[in-house]
């Protein structure tokens, strides 16, 4: 127990010596935590520019450019004469999308000849193109709706009867857990302890790999006692706790000061930080084990956290990928970090039903424990070679 | 004479640091696994990630208390959409729940007993659906099936209550007198992978060009000796042509990258892509450059070599966010858009998005092509700077 509290003193003088983990440990958490939650403080975009290429130009026409103006998420941003030149807008970047009214839609229209209108939306950004498809879905309804009304109201029906008319069966959406579809809960929740576990990631390996880099290792051992059980508890505990202070700091940042659904309640929070912690500075150790040198464990390391962010499935879903990638996402810890948030913290569900995710998280925890003799005999015998 | 012989040394010394430079490219492990493998292996792992485009048959559960030839005719079209999959017939909607809960579906489909009832008797209806909001792309496709098919069905049922008109284009053109048409453009399936691989594509670029530069700067630092060749050149204009000669071994390797990231990659997967090779020729040269330049400026953060990566890793996902194309431009806070005009990946993306797949040509991305020179030119004279600084070791 001395010889533990002894280690942490001397990790605690490494720390304040090396500016680099008091950055990487503290500063840039908290830095990449205001940066997504800055970036998506709207939720949802709103004003995305659109452009308009009405050749018809008529009061019916003008109604519909008015109509997609009042859109929370749309602006009109310019009237263009031409296809092409609107198409060009598009490219240099000014318009997501515009609507096209050809000439005689008005005339059609009064003469029941069924004219088209059509709505050209680029999916090169998909936040923005799938945002402005749905207005634009809402706008053919709408549209059409009106004009049903105007000849069903000349034909003396009710106000009920023209709506059961209109739409017979509506849809009635329940977005549980995240009624106002809140983008900011629903990728910053995804993408900031991605980041943090990076880091753990990385420093874990770091803090290690530094021993035999400036051939401290011996030292180590000896402060511990030739004890290898004692040398990691002492050097990892502090590095540990900063973790996961950090990381419960950010789970009451977002959650009760910005307010992110959490239907699980504050369990789930602290049961699931703790052992993401775990799991990431596990998965570190393990790594530096299985090769035990500072530069090629933190770069299979970085590798490893880079490719989280798309496995972990949280945007584009693990479910959707090809069968052998879906396996493989049981690698990396961040995949079932987010299964288990978004179950049993976003949703509020009962753990059992991903309870294998769970164990995951505890393999990878308990993962050093198989490489302990090898870190033992690489701080002992292990030469830096830059 | 003199003039022509002071030019020559200085095309001399740029060559010899670019040969030095070239040699460390082979040595070093680090900076072969960055520079060598991490391009060639990275833009073929994220676009088998994404190979799948779009999400199709999500399962979701149905609650039928109809029971009726209307409500069969909802789950049989739904579940004939590519988008979702009816994976179960619950019996309650708590049964369903319970589905949801195990993880076995993404949403519910809950159809009232009145259904049939109302809409024959001509009282307006409803069908309810629950998702799981954890996904927004699931979340998505649910509400956007059931859309479908229930506007189909409104449509359906409306021409069925119309008794007086005579023909069947009568009928169609009172349901719906005025047509909509929507074009998807630029990325016409709407895909994943056609929207974020471009951006992947110039990011990898630029992080594993700063990787490699900060591991090479870094273990010449960490050894405190110069370059052997560097001894010879004079104090005056030493950073210059340091900053040069290293910058020309990293464009000699990265233009192969460049023109296999930006020309073959996504012609290997089938993205979208239709750009003039003046257009993208014009993009990428003040790219690698402003990259190089970057790169090189950014060593001076580097003490011991393995920092870099601490450094640069992490930047990946906020450097996208900062290009405007996954979260729009006109919704980025300002402080962060004057932020991102620092990076060059800012404006190389949002440039090569719109050359490649939407088939912009330079004068449409004028204001990218000009930051990217700017940012070029900037940051060689601050690699140059802080070359000269490295020299007293």
């Amino acid at each position: 127990m001395r010889r533990i509290i002894n280690i942490v003193w001397r990790e605690l003088r490494i720390l304040r010596r090396n500016p680099i983990y008091m950055v990487f440990m503290v500063v840039m958490p908290i830095v990449a935590v205001l940066f997504f939650t800055t970036i998506l403080r709207s939720g949802q975009p709103v004003e995305m520019p659109v452009g308009v290429v009405d050749q018809d130009y008529t009061p019916i026409t003008r109604r519909m450019a008015r109509l997609l103006d009042a859109f929370q998420t749309t602006r009109i941003a310019g009237q263009y004469a031409t296809v092409s030149e609107a198409r060009k807008a598009v490219q240099r970047g000014e318009i997501y999308a515009f609507l096209y009214v050809p000439k005689g839609t008005s005339a059609k229209l009064l003469a029941s000849r069924k004219p088209t209108i059509s709505f050209y939306y680029s999916m090169t950004s998909m936040t923005s193109g799938s945002l402005l498809f749905r207005d634009l879905k809402t706008i053919s309804t709408l549209g059409n709706a009106g004009l049903i009304q105007a000849s069903l109201r000349q034909r003396g029906a009710t106000e009920d009867q023209i709506m059961t008319y209109l739409q017979p069966i509506t849809i009635d959406l329940h977005q549980v857990a995240n009624p106002t579809l809140d983008y900011n809960a629903y990728l910053s929740t995804a993408l900031i302890p991605g980041v943090l576990t990076l880091f753990m990631f990385l420093l874990a390996a770091y803090s290690l790999g530094t021993e035999l880099k400036f051939e401290t290792g011996p030292n180590l051992l000896y402060q511990a006692g030739d004890n290898i059980w004692v040398a990691l508890t002492g050097k990892l505990l502090p590095l540990f706790t900063i973790s996961l202070a950090i990381f419960y700091l950010y789970e009451l940042y977002v959650y009760y000061y910005l307010g992110f659904p959490h239907l699980g309640g504050p369990w789930p929070l602290v049961w699931l930080g703790l052992l993401t912690v775990m799991a990431s500075l596990g998965f570190g150790i393990f790594m530096f084990g299985l090769l035990p040198q500072l530069r090629m464990s933190m770069s299979i390391c970085s590798l490893w956290a880079v490719l989280s962010f798309s496995m972990a499935g949280s945007i584009f879903p693990a479910a959707s990928m090809d069968a052998p990638l879906e396996a493989l996402a049981w690698l990396f810890p961040l995949r079932h970090y987010f299964m288990i948030y978004q179950a049993v913290v976003f949703n509020g569900y009962p753990v059992v039903g991903v309870w294998l995710h769970v164990v995951a998280l505890v393999v990878f925890a308990l993962l050093p424990l198989f490489v302990f003799p090898r870190i033992k005999k690489a701080l002992k015998y292990y030469v830096y070679v830059p | 004479m003199c003039m022509f012989r002071r030019f020559y040394q200085i095309i001399c010394d740029v060559c010899a640091v670019w040969r030095d430079e070239m040699k460390t490219f082979v040595h070093d492990e680090g900076i072969f696994l960055f520079c060598l493998l991490m391009p060639a292996v990275y833009p073929l792992l994220y676009a088998w990630i994404y190979n799948n485009e779009v999400l199709r048959e999500v399962p979701v559960a149905v609650v039928d208390d109809s029971h009726s030839a209307l409500s069969r005719e909802f789950i049989q079209m739904a579940d004939a959409t590519p988008d979702v999959r009816i994976a179960y017939h619950a019996v309650s909607l708590d049964d369903a729940r319970r589905m949801i809960e195990a993880q076995q579906v993404r949403g519910i489909y809950y159809i009232p007993a009145e259904l049939s009832d109302a809409v024959y008797s001509a009282r307006r209806t409803y069908i309810s659906v629950y998702t799981d909001m954890a996904m927004t792309l699931q979340y998505k496709t649910i509400y956007m099936a059931a859309n479908a098919v229930v506007t189909q069905m409104n449509k359906n049922i409306r021409i069925g209550r119309m008794t007086k008109l005579t023909t069947q284009r009568d009928e169609e053109v009172s349901a719906a007198p005025l047509k909509f048409e929507e074009v998807p453009i630029f990325n016409p399936s709407g895909g994943y992978a056609g929207f974020i691989l471009p951006c992947v594509l110039m990011l990898v670029l630029q992080q594993t060009l700063m990787l490699g530069i900060g591991l090479s700067e870094g273990t010449r630092r960490e050894r405190r000796r110069l370059i052997t060749v560097a001894r010879t050149i004079p104090s005056r204009g030493y950073g210059l042509r340091l900053a040069f000669g290293k910058g020309m071994a990293y464009f000699m390797v990265y233009s192969v990258w460049a023109a296999y990231l930006s020309l073959a990659v996504p012609r290997m997967f089938g993205l979208v892509m239709i750009a003039q090779w003046r257009d993208l020729l014009a993009i990428m040269f003040p790219y690698l450059l402003a990259c190089i330049g970057f790169g090189l400026t950014l060593s001076w953060l580097v003490r011991y070599r393995e920092n870099v990566l601490l450094l640069v890793v992490f930047t990946s996902v906020p450097f996208l966010f900062l290009s405007g194309i996954s979260w729009p431009l006109s919704s980025l806070p300002a402080f962060w858009q004057g932020f991102g005009a620092l990076i060059p990946s800012t404006y190389a993306i949002r440039a090569y998005v719109r050359v490649a797949t939407m088939g912009a040509s330079v004068a449409d991305v004028m204001p990218e092509f000009r930051a990217l020179w700017i940012q070029a030119a900037a940051y060689f004279v601050a690699a140059s700077i802080v070359m000269y600084r490295t020299r007293k070791g």
